[in-house]
C-alpha cells in the first residue's frame, strides 16, 4: 500500500511539473528584399526576397491580458526559448525591433513620426498545451514588418565589426527612426543618439540599403568612439570637399564595405538607384579633398586583395585602434592627413606600404596631421590648409573661394593655427581686406582635449570680433565666409591690436563657453583715444543722471 | 465686367490670403552620399480645387554638368502646368542656381508631394539624390494608411503592431 501511495505520488508530482511549464522555442526571421545591380543602377528586386534570421532581438511571450509571461533575447543564429510558461495558456509571441545587451548594447527601430512606438512583429495567440512547442515566426517584407529588422540587422553587423577588435566595446544607446512617412527627412545620424532613415515607399526608401544604414552608423561610431570634425552637407565622390567632410564621408562608406566585406556600396531608391564600387572605382578627381579617394584608401588598407599599389592587408584592428586612439585626439582637424599619420605610428613597418596605397590616390607622402606640404593641384587660394598665426600679431591674405561650391567645398573654410602661452583675455579679429561683401564667421576650438570654444556667425558686413578668455595650450580657428562669394580675403588677428572693433558684439551674439575656463567678456571696451574714452564715459555716467533727474523733479 | 471684378477682386484677396507659405530646404543639413545637390522650395497650402503655387530651387554643389531631374507627382495631386517630367540643366561656374515654377492643384485634403530624382551626368559618376516637396491642400492630413496597429506594451512603450508569418508545432 505504501509502496503504491509512493508510485502514484511521484507520478503526480511528475505530471503537475508537466502542467505548470513548457517551454516555447524557435528562430526569428525577417525577409530582406535583395538589391539588383545592372551596371552603376542598383533597384530592389522584388522578386529576389530572402529569408534572415533576426539576430540577438527581443523575444516576449504575452498573455491573453497583456502581460509579459517570459521574456529573452535571440542568439546570433535567430534561434530562442521562452522558458517555464503555464502550460494550457493562450500567449502569443511578439519580437521588437530593439536589441539590449548590459554593458554591450541598447539599439531600438522606432517609429519617428508616431509617438515613437518601438516596431515589433507578433504570432497569434495559440494554446501552449502540455509539451514544448516550436514557433517559429517571420518579419514578412509585404506589410513592411521586416523593414525594421532589416535596418537591426545591418546595426548588428557594424556592432559585431568592433566587438572582433574590441571585445569590451560597449555601445551607448542609439535609437533608430524609420518611417513610412519619413518622406522629406533625409538620411542622416543626427550627432547624437538618433539615425534618421528615409522610408518613402513611392521615392528614396533605406531600410534595405545596408551600406547606407552602416554608413549613417559610422558617423555615431566617430562621434562616440573617435572624434568627428565632419560639417555635414550634401557631398559627392568626385568633388573638391572639404578635408574633414572627405575623411568622415569616405570613412563611413569605407566602413560599410568593410563591415559587409562587399564593396559595392548601394542606394536604391524602389524602382531606380546607384552604386559605386568602393575599391575599383574610376579615380576621376583623386586626391585629400575627395571622399572617393580616403573610401578607397581605407578600404585598401583593410582588404587582402593585393594589387600594384596594394600590398597590405592590415585588417581593421589597426584602423579601429587609430580611429579611437590618434584620431580622436589629434591637434588637427580630422582628416585623411591625421588618420594616415596615427596609423602610421601604431604600423611603423609599414610605413612604405601605406605611403604607395596613398600615393595611388594621387597624395604625396603624408608626413603630418595638417597636410603639410602639398603639392599644388587644386585651385587658387586651397593651399596651404593651415595657416600659422602667432598673437598679438596680424595674419594677412587669408581668403576663402568658393571655386568648388559651397559650404562644405575645398576652400570654403580656412584654418588657423595659434598658441597661447600665458592665459588671458584675447580679442579675436577678422575684418574683410578687399571689400565689405563678405560674411566673415568663425568657430574657435582648443586642440587639448579637443572641444569647441567659441562659435560666432554675426551677420556683420566685412567683420566678426569677440574677445575671449583663453587658457594656454594650441587652438585652432575655422574661418569661413557664409555669403560663399567667389573669393573673399581677410586679415585675421588674435591679441593686442588696437583695430579691434567691438561694436559688432551686439550682434547675433553666439559664443559657446565649454567648462569654467573660458569666459567670454565680449562687451564694452573702452577706445584707446583717450578723448574718445572721456566722452563715452560722460555720455555713459551723465546722461542717466540727466534723465532721473528730470524725472524727480516731475 | 466692372463688376464682375469688384467681386472677384476681395474674393481673390481672401483666399490669397489664406494661402500660406511653407519652405524648406536641405542646404547644410547631414545627407548620405550621393549626388551633389541641395534643394530649396516654397509651395503655398491652398484649399482644395485651388490652385498651389510651387517654386522649387535646386543648389548643385559643383559647378559643371547636366543636372537631370526625373519628376513625379502623387496620383490625386494634378500638374496645371505643363512641364515635362524630366528636366535638364546645363551647370555653369557662374550660376549657383536652378529654379522652376508649378501648379498643382487636388480634389480632396490632404498632405500630397512632389518627387524629384536628380542626378548630374558628366563627370560625377552615377550617384542620385532624391527630394520630396510637401503640397498640402485643406488639412492636409497625411494619406498613408500604415499597415502596422499602435498599442501599448506591458510597460507602457508604444508599440507599433505587424502581423508575422508563423509556423506552430509540438516538441516530439
Amino acid at each position: 500500500m505504501k509502496l503504491h501511495k509512493f508510485y502514484l505520488s511521484t507520478l503526480l508530482l511528475f505530471s503537475s511539473f508537466n502542467l505548470e511549464a513548457v517551454d516555447i522555442l524557435g528562430t526569428i526571421y525577417y525577409e530582406r528584399i535583395q538589391p539588383q545591380h545592372i551596371g552603376t543602377a542598383s533597384t530592389l528586386n522584388y522578386s529576389n526576397i530572402t529569408k534572415e534570421r533576426a539576430k540577438e532581438v527581443l523575444v516576449e511571450a504575452i498573455d491573453s491580458v497583456g502581460n509579459q509571461v517570459a521574456k529573452t533575447f535571440t542568439d546570433k543564429n535567430g534561434a530562442y526559448q521562452l522558458q517555464n510558461i503555464s502550460s494550457y495558456s493562450n500567449v502569443k509571441i511578439r519580437i521588437s525591433a530593439k536589441m539590449f545587451k548590459s554593458n554591450r548594447w541598447d539599439v531600438k527601430v522606432i517609429d519617428n513620426n508616431d509617438k515613437d512606438a518601438l516596431y515589433v512583429i507578433e504570432g497569434g495567440f495559440a494554446n501552449t498545451g502540455s509539451k514544448d512547442s516550436i514557433r517559429d515566426l517571420t518579419a514578412s517584407a509585404s506589410n513592411k514588418g521586416s523593414a525594421p529588422f532589416a535596418i537591426l540587422d545591418s546595426v548588428y553587423q557594424a556592432m559585431n565589426k568592433m566587438i572582433n577588435v574590441d571585445s569590451s566595446i560597449n555601445f551607448p544607446t542609439l535609437k533608430v527612426n524609420w518611417s513610412v512617412d519619413n518622406i522629406t527627412t533625409g538620411t542622416y545620424y543626427d550627432g547624437e543618439e538618433n539615425i534618421v532613415l528615409q522610408g518613402d515607399q513611392k521615392g528614396d526608401s533605406d531600410e534595405y540599403d545596408g551600406h547606407i544604414v552602416i554608413h549613417e552608423w559610422g558617423h555615431f561610431f566617430e562621434r562616440k568612439f573617435s572624434r568627428a570634425d565632419n560639417i555635414g552637407g550634401s557631398h559627392g565622390s568626385n568633388e573638391h570637399l572639404d578635408i574633414r567632410v572627405a575623411f568622415g564621408e569616405g570613412f563611413g562608406n569605407a566602413l560599410s564595405a568593410i563591415v559587409t566585406d562587399n564593396p559595392l556600396y548601394f542606394d536604391t531608391f524602389g524602382n531606380n538607384g546607384w552604386n559605386m564600387n568602393i575599391e575599383d572605382a574610376n579615380h576621376q578627381t583623386p586626391g585629400w579633398f575627395s571622399e572617393a579617394s580616403i573610401q578607397r584608401i581605407l578600404y585598401d588598407l583593410y582588404d587582402n586583395k593585393d594589387e600594384n599599389h596594394d600590398h597590405l592587408s592590415l585588417g581593421f584592428k589597426p584602423l579601429y585602434e587609430t580611429l579611437v586612439g590618434g584620431q580622436k585626439n589629434t591637434s588637427a582637424f580630422t582628416s585623411i592627413f591625421s588618420f594616415i599619420t596615427e596609423l602610421k605610428k601604431i604600423s611603423p613597418s609599414n610605413t612604405d606600404k601605406i605611403d604607395k596605397i596613398v600615393a595611388n590616390e594621387n597624395i604625396s607622402t603624408i608626413e603630418n596631421s595638417y597636410g603639410s606640404d602639398r603639392i599644388s593641384n587644386v585651385k587658387e587660394s586651397a593651399l596651404p590648409l593651415y595657416q600659422e598665426l602667432t598673437i598679438n600679431q596680424t595674419l594677412t591674405n587669408i581668403c576663402t573661394v568658393n571655386s568648388y561650391g559651397v559650404y562644405n567645398k575645398l576652400g570654403n573654410h580656412k584654418y588657423i593655427r595659434f598658441t597661447v602661452e600665458q592665459d588671458n583675455t584675447y580679442p579675436i579679429f577678422i575684418e574683410q581686406s578687399d571689400g565689405r561683401d563678405s560674411d566673415p564667421d568663425f568657430i574657435l576650438f582648443k586642440v587639448s582635449p579637443f572641444e569647441e570654444i567659441s562659435v560666432r556667425d554675426s551677420d556683420s558686413a566685412g567683420v566678426e570680433s569677440i574677445s575671449l578668455a583663453l587658457t594656454s595650450g594650441d587652438y585652432l580657428l575655422d574661418i569661413r565666409d557664409s555669403s560663399y562669394q567667389k573669393k573673399s580675403c581677410f586679415n585675421v588677428s588674435i591679441g593686442d591690436v588696437s583695430e579691434v572693433d567691438n561694436s559688432n558684439n551686439n550682434s547675433n551674439e553666439n559664443s559657446n563657453n565649454n567648462g569654467g575656463n573660458h569666459t567670454s567678456t565680449v562687451g564694452f571696451t573702452l577706445p584707446k583715444n583717450i578723448f574718445l574714452a572721456i566722452l563715452l564715459l560722460f555720455i555713459v555716467l551723465f546722461v542717466p543722471l540727466y534723465f532721473i533727474r528730470k524725472e524727480l523733479k516731475v | 465686367m466692372k463688376l464682375k471684378s469688384v467681386l472677384l477682386t476681395p474674393l481673390l484677396m481672401i483666399m490669397g490670403l489664406n494661402a500660406q507659405p511653407m519652405t524648406g530646404t536641405t542646404l547644410g543639413h547631414y545627407s548620405k552620399p550621393g549626388a551633389p545637390i541641395d534643394m530649396k522650395y516654397v509651395t503655398n497650402s491652398v484649399e482644395k480645387n485651388e490652385t498651389s503655387d510651387i517654386n522649387i530651387t535646386l543648389i548643385p554643389t559643383v559647378r559643371n554638368g547636366t543636372m537631370v531631374v526625373q519628376l513625379t507627382l502623387d496620383d490625386e495631386l494634378h500638374q496645371i502646368t505643363s512641364i515635362g517630367k524630366e528636366l535638364k540643366f546645363e551647370i555653369t561656374p557662374n550660376k549657383r542656381t536652378y529654379s522652376f515654377n508649378m501648379q498643382v492643384s487636388a480634389q480632396k485634403d490632404g498632405l500630397y508631394y512632389i518627387r524629384l530624382l536628380t542626378r548630374i551626368d558628366k563627370g560625377i559618376g552615377s550617384k542620385m539624390r532624391a527630394f520630396a516637396v510637401p503640397v498640402t491642400i485643406g488639412k492636409g492630413k497625411k494619406l498613408n494608411v500604415k499597415p502596422t496597429v499602435m498599442m501599448k506594451s506591458h510597460s507602457g512603450e508604444n508599440i507599433s503592431v505587424s502581423r508575422a508569418v508563423e509556423t506552430i508545432r509540438v516538441v516530439k
